[in-house]
């Protein structure tokens, strides 16, 4: 007699396991470009409907646009690509979200084990290659590790200091039929760093600190974004308990209003003057979610000479390592602000007059204040409008790296989180559009503009036909001054004047490019002609790239020259290299 | 007479899993701290290090809390040597 079973357990393939996994996980969007080693991977996803999959036309625009979905969202941003150059190419990206702390699930095809190590077609050993721009990344080897291994990997990317995440995956554990069981025979072992909680005493000597503070600031940092909403309104809570000023990083932008009366812009290199002398003169530093970028500090031993400081970050190896501080909180942002302000709420502060007069001293200088000019469209200028045009809409705004990217930082003020796209810690060109299409995919209906530099932009340009293919109406803003703007700056300051490869003696042209893209194409070259282009570029429905033709030698001020300190600015054209002392 | 630090040992114990040698020796040759002597024993499901530091050799508290953090790492302690 034959045994029957009466429910025999349904049969699926690898990738269907992982699918479903994902799509449990809340995952909807993926980023993403087919090749060999995924067909399997690919073949699943055109067999169920809960993931929807976006395709780029390169795989480190995959990544970037990931990282806006995932910037913009808090969510977890994932990728798929192909073994070998497929997954080579989101080595930049991945970088970029390490650099970030930016929640990344990169799945990477990978030839059929039996061919591992023979050079095989298309096999790369990007375990290695990707070691150094990953939180975490792992080679499954087995079927039975599937389901643990992303789960892990999930919770990996998306909590304690969150960050890229590599699966490295082989056709055939894709291709793989079997019972869903198999492919959670393994629950493995990943061990996490434990989660680190705000200790009271700390607490009590942040507050007692902030209490007795004459000449306190409030200098926050990507970490109060990545820690969400409830970060931002401690953050905001914590400046109105104290009265103290409040600067960000690049990276922080948006966790405190800029409309804010309390708001001195952004310290550092590009900063203000307002928040670069008040770094340099306070007596009280809160630095929350900030790691002391080189690009922030500029010279360390004169780096807030006067100044307890006081310095809350998730990542406790991120403490202590540039700056020495008074009091090490290693905790999540929102929960610490959270005991900060309730050990301050309430609590006799000292009067912050003379520190307040003394910063409106500061701002008088008037540090980002540009000449009138009708004769030639200055990007400071066309910048400001911009937001001035767009703010009413609530923007999202993305940039590239360079002079624009500095530009926007001073002139567009962010009043809210997860609006501002940038790439802080690796600076890399070309992520602007992808990371626009990532944000417009999550954000169906909101204005989506990608501020750009006109280098910049050809460097992911290719992302214009994904933008057009899934009918996104993102905006491109190129602030267009025929040069490597930074760089020319740099070599005109530090290298006598000598643009060594600045200038790239061909330019496509940016409006007939644009069209060729099914986008449409609109050029402002006079201040007279900014308003009508600017509103023109909003209004037009979908895709719209506006080239901005500005003035090529413009330099970007305030400027602290590397090595220098916050009360060694340059602040204007004419004063040169003058400093300014507080 | 100068006084001179001693001589550290680090002890490391992970998860098996073949890419924390591997992170662990990226981080220490970024950090240009690369031990004198360094012993792994892999166990069925974990890995111990032994890395031994020159005299004089700073060991920033920074750079042993970046170890706790590596995914994988379980535990992590230093000791000065005789």
């Amino acid at each position: 007699m034959t045994s029957v079973a009466l429910n025999p357990a349904p049969v699926l393939s690898g990738a269907d396991h992982l699918l479903g996994l994902l799509a449990e996980a809340g995952v909807d969007v993926v980023f993403g470009y087919p090749g060999g080693a995924v067909l399997p991977l690919y073949d699943a996803l055109h067999r169920q409907d809960r993931i929807r999959h976006i395709l780029v036309r390169h795989e480190q625009a995959a990544v970037h646009a990931a990282e806006g979905y995932a910037r913009s969202t808090g969510r977890l941003g994932v990728v798929f690509a192909t073994s070998g150059p497929g997954v080579t190419n989101c080595l930049t990206g991945l970088a970029d979200a390490l650099a970030d702390s930016i929640p990344l699930l990169c799945i990477a095809g990978q030839v059929v084990r039996t061919l591992r190590g023979t050079d095989a077609f298309q096999e790369a050993d990007i375990l290695s290659m990707s070691r150094a721009a990953t939180k975490y990344n792992v080679g499954i080897h087995e079927p039975e590790a599937l389901g643990s291994l992303l789960r892990h990997c999930i919770t990996m990317a998306t909590t304690g200091r969150p960050g890229p995440v590599l699966i490295d995956l082989p056709k055939d554990i894709q291709a793989l039929e079997a019972p869903a069981a198999l492919f959670e025979t393994d629950a493995g072992t990943l061990t996490l760093p434990c989660r680190l909680r705000a200790g009271g005493g700390d607490i009590d000597a942040a507050a007692q600190l902030l209490r007795t503070a004459r000449r306190p600031i409030i200098f926050s940092g990507g970490g109060v974004i990545n820690a969400g909403p409830a970060a931002s309104d401690r953050l905001r809570q914590l400046a109105q308990l104290t009265g103290a000023p409040v600067t960000s990083t690049l990276m922080g932008l948006g966790a405190f209003p800029a409309s804010s009366p309390q708001w001195l812009g952004m310290p550092g290199m590009h900063g203000t003057l307002e928040a670069n002398l008040a770094m340099h003169g306070c007596d009280v530093m809160l630095c929350v979610g900030a790691r002391f970028d080189d690009r922030v500090t500029g010279r360390i031993d004169g780096f807030a000479p006067g100044a307890r400081i006081i310095h809350i970050d998730i990542d406790p190896s991120q403490i202590g390592k540039i700056i020495r501080v008074d009091v090490a909180i290693a905790a999540d942002c929102a929960d610490a602000l959270r005991q900060l302000c309730d050990a301050v709420a309430g609590q006799a502060l000292p009067s912050l007059a003379d520190w307040w007069q003394q910063i409106a001293a500061w701002r008088a200088r008037q540090c980002l204040a540009y000449p009138d000019r009708a004769d030639v469209l200055l990007p400071q200028h066309a910048i400001s409008r911009l937001f001035a045009v767009a703010r009413r809409y609530d923007p999202i705004i993305s940039t590239d790296v360079g002079q624009h990217q500095m530009w926007t930082a001073q002139y567009f003020g962010f009043d809210l989180p997860g609006r501002w796209l940038t790439s802080g810690g690796l600076g890399t060109m070309g992520f602007g559009l992808p990371a626009a299409i990532g944000a417009q995919i999550a954000h169906t209906d909101a204005l989506v503009i990608n501020i750009a530099g006109e280098a910049s932009i050809q460097m992911n340009i290719q992302e214009l036909a994904t933008a057009s293919q899934y009918r996104l109406p993102v905006k491109i803003f190129i602030v267009n001054n025929e040069r490597m703007g930074m760089v020319r700056q740099w070599q005109e300051r530090h290298h006598g004047g000598r643009y060594s490869q600045s200038y790239a003696e061909a330019l496509p042209d940016f409006v007939r490019l644009a069209q060729a893209y099914g986008w449409t194409g609109l050029r402002v070259e006079t201040t007279t002609d900014l308003e009508s282009g600017l509103c023109e570029m909003i209004k037009t429905p979908g895709p719209v790239l506006l080239d901005c033709r500005v003035r090529c030698e413009e330099n970007c001020y305030p400027m602290m020259p590397a090595g220098a300190a916050h009360n060694e600015i340059a602040v204007c054209e004419s004063e040169g290299s003058a400093t300014v002392v507080s | 007479m100068t006084p001179t630090a001693a001589a550290t040992l680090l002890r490391l114990e992970s998860d098996r899993d073949a890419g924390i040698p591997c992170r662990l020796l990226d981080l220490l040759t970024v950090q240009q701290r690369l031990p004198d002597q360094m012993t792994i024993d892999w166990q069925p499901a974990s890995i111990s290090f032994q890395l031994a530091f020159a005299v004089d050799a700073s060991l920033p508290a920074s750079l042993v809390a970046r170890l706790r953090m590596l995914p994988g790492v379980r535990s992590v302690c230093t000791e000065a040597l005789p």
